[in-house]
């Protein structure tokens, strides 16, 4: 069952899935930072 | 990246067999099945410490355990209950449908859904291995008030660092979903023909990104009070003990509806399917779905009314817990709804529905109870409280969860289940959970405390009776491995759609699906919308 060789609109959705993925990242980062940070006296 | 996805594909081709193909797979129905065995596992080992307190409570006085060891095993079953088995179910089937469903041939990144599995694993290795530490395991119970968790002994960064793998994991799932979704629909799949089952593990995947990384901040913060000199949550340091429990908490309530939005995705996709009918109101659904994931931020607080809070504090997060019942609401009446003057009939998966309909809700009044703030206070820190969290978890998210693997199985496997056992464990599961949790809400309210491993003599029929329910729920669950083995290994050949009534684009798929689910994608004129 070999796959097809990926379409560039199917390249193009990859990028903007490791795209958002990285902004969620962050996100959940700076989450746990102000978690922290914001107890810090 | 688009060089190495253009690899990956190529890939699979031919892809390994045995353990390397488990270990190195991309392949979002073998992490789904991943998942789904590994959360079966912790199901089993969650319920094998469930019936060590249910034992020990059987009679009044101490019979069988050490107050330590009992104190040992709530504080474990609710860990490897909640973030063992049902967190993992629940990535497990939207790995498995989301891609089918929006008509996607895989996760938008298959690397991240691999390493996201295989933490879990080392998170729970870390955890139960403290089952055999110096000190034992964590008891100071799963939510790790400060000071008392401070006195947990060599456990205890076993407990934080398995906290932070299972939350690190839990982020990545979540990452994976939202991405799939917002990326890898098919032509003509807008948001609002979602399948709500997709709708509502979207919501909980933001729940997870906006609180997950709240725990691992309070438990980074135990961590350094422990071992690095600092007083966040110490009281001679200057700092504040009760500050944890509104960190936790804000984490925490959140984290119930985690468990349990999964769930109304769930119910939406098989009461349509066994009712013959369009769901009743499928854009209130996603609204409500949305409005309790926003709802659940703001009522943190009615978890810990009995900690002394300004009378204008206790008074809104009484509002918001009671507000929450709307939207709640408006589920059960579209559920209602839809099965209203409808052909219904009553497989396994069906069963399991109405059952969740009916004592989930149970375990919604019990929570409004809970939220009403003057009498919270009789019932804080009760079995009525245990009850209460029960009905939601137990007879909520764990019976769709069973609703969901009867209602996919034949799907996942090509055959037909096993219908007659299958109705044997429904109606076990059903008679003996109300007889294990319904006796709790009298004890509750006749004031016995919960994670206690003795009790006074007045509880003790009450007491008996849940203990006698609870083994016969245990001993049930053997059926349901029995009815998924059976399933797995042969039976009635099932057709594509499976359900007379079943609509989306996962049953357009064979059964059992190809390896990779939609490689062209499906043409928009297939896709109906999503209240079916």
């Amino acid at each position: 069952m070999a796959q097809p060789e990926p379409t560039e609109q199917r390249r193009q959705q990859r990028r903007a899935a490791v795209r958002m993925a990285l902004v969620l990242a962050v996100i959940a980062v700076a989450i746990y930072g102000w978690a922290i940070y914001s107890r810090v006296q | 990246m688009s060089e190495a996805a253009t690899h990956h594909d190529d890939h699979h081709g031919h892809h390994p067999s045995g353990i390397k193909r488990w270990l190195t797979t991309t392949n979002h129905k073998d992490i789904g099945t991943l998942y789904l065995i590994f959360a079966l596992v912790m199901f089993f080992i969650g319920g094998a410490m469930a019936m060590i307190i249910r034992l020990e409570l059987f009679q009044p006085g101490l019979q069988f355990v050490e107050p330590q060891f009992f104190n040992s095993m709530t504080t474990m079953h609710a860990l490897v209950m909640i973030f063992g088995a049902v967190m993992p179910a629940w990535t497990g089937f939207a790995n498995w449908m989301i891609p089918m469903m929006i008509g996607a041939p895989d996760m938008a990144l298959p690397r991240l859904n691999n390493w996201s599995f295989w933490i879990l694993p080392f998170a729970f290795t870390l955890l139960l291995s403290t089952l055999f530490m110096p000190g034992g395991s964590p008891a100071g119970g799963w939510t790790m008030y400060p000071p008392l968790v401070l006195q947990t002994g060599d456990a205890f960064p076993f407990l934080i660092f398995a906290v932070h793998f299972m939350g690190a994991s839990s982020i990545a799932g979540a990452i994976n979903v939202i991405v799939t979704v917002f990326n890898m629909r098919a032509p003509g799949m807008t948001l609002m023909k979602l399948p709500l089952f997709v709708w509502t593990w979207i919501i909980t995947a933001f729940l997870l990104i906006a609180s997950i990384p709240v725990l691992a901040g309070a438990v980074t913060m135990l961590l350094t009070d422990k071992f690095f000199g600092t007083a966040f949550f110490s009281a001679a340091g200057g700092g504040d003990p009760v500050m944890f429990q509104h960190i936790f908490w804000f984490f925490g309530h959140p984290e119930v509806y985690i468990l349990i939005l999964p769930a109304f995705g769930i119910i939406s996709a098989i009461v349509p399917t066994f009712a013959r009918k369009p769901l009743f109101g499928y854009s209130s659904m996603v609204y409500a779905s949305a409005a309790i994931a926003f709802l659940s931020f703001i009522v943190w607080a009615h978890h810990m009314f009995t900690v002394g809070m300004p009378l204008a504090g206790e008074l809104f997060f009484m509002y918001t817990t009671v507000l929450i019942a709307v939207p709640t609401g408006v589920k059960v009446f579209n559920w209602v709804a839809t099965m209203w003057q409808s052909s219904m009939t009553f497989e396994v998966p069906m069963l399991f529905s109405l059952a969740f309909i009916v004592l989930f809700t149970i375990g919604g009044f019990s929570g409004l109870m809970l939220g009403v703030t003057p009498v919270d206070f009789q019932y804080h820190d009760t079995y009525f409280v245990v009850a209460h969290f029960h009905y939601v978890l137990v007879t909520g998210a764990v019976f769709s969860l069973m609703a969901a693997t009867y209602f996919w199985l034949p799907k996942w496997t090509g055959h037909m289940y096993d219908e007659t056992l299958g109705k044997w464990h429904f109606w076990l599961s059903t008679i003996s959970v109300n007889v294990l949790f319904f006796p709790q809400h009298f004890l509750g309210l006749a004031g016995m405390p919960r994670r206690i491993p003795d009790y006074a003599v007045q509880f003790t029929d009450f007491n008996t009776m849940s203990s006698i329910g609870g083994f016969v729920f245990g001993i049930s669950q053997f059926l349901f491995v029995i009815v998924i083995v059976k399933c797995v290994k042969g039976g009635a050949k099932a057709s594509d759609q499976v359900w007379e009534g079943a609509h989306g684009l996962e049953w357009t798929l064979p059964s059992p699906p190809p390896y990779h689910s939609f490689s062209v994608p499906p043409e928009p004129s297939t896709i109906e919308g999503g209240m079916r």
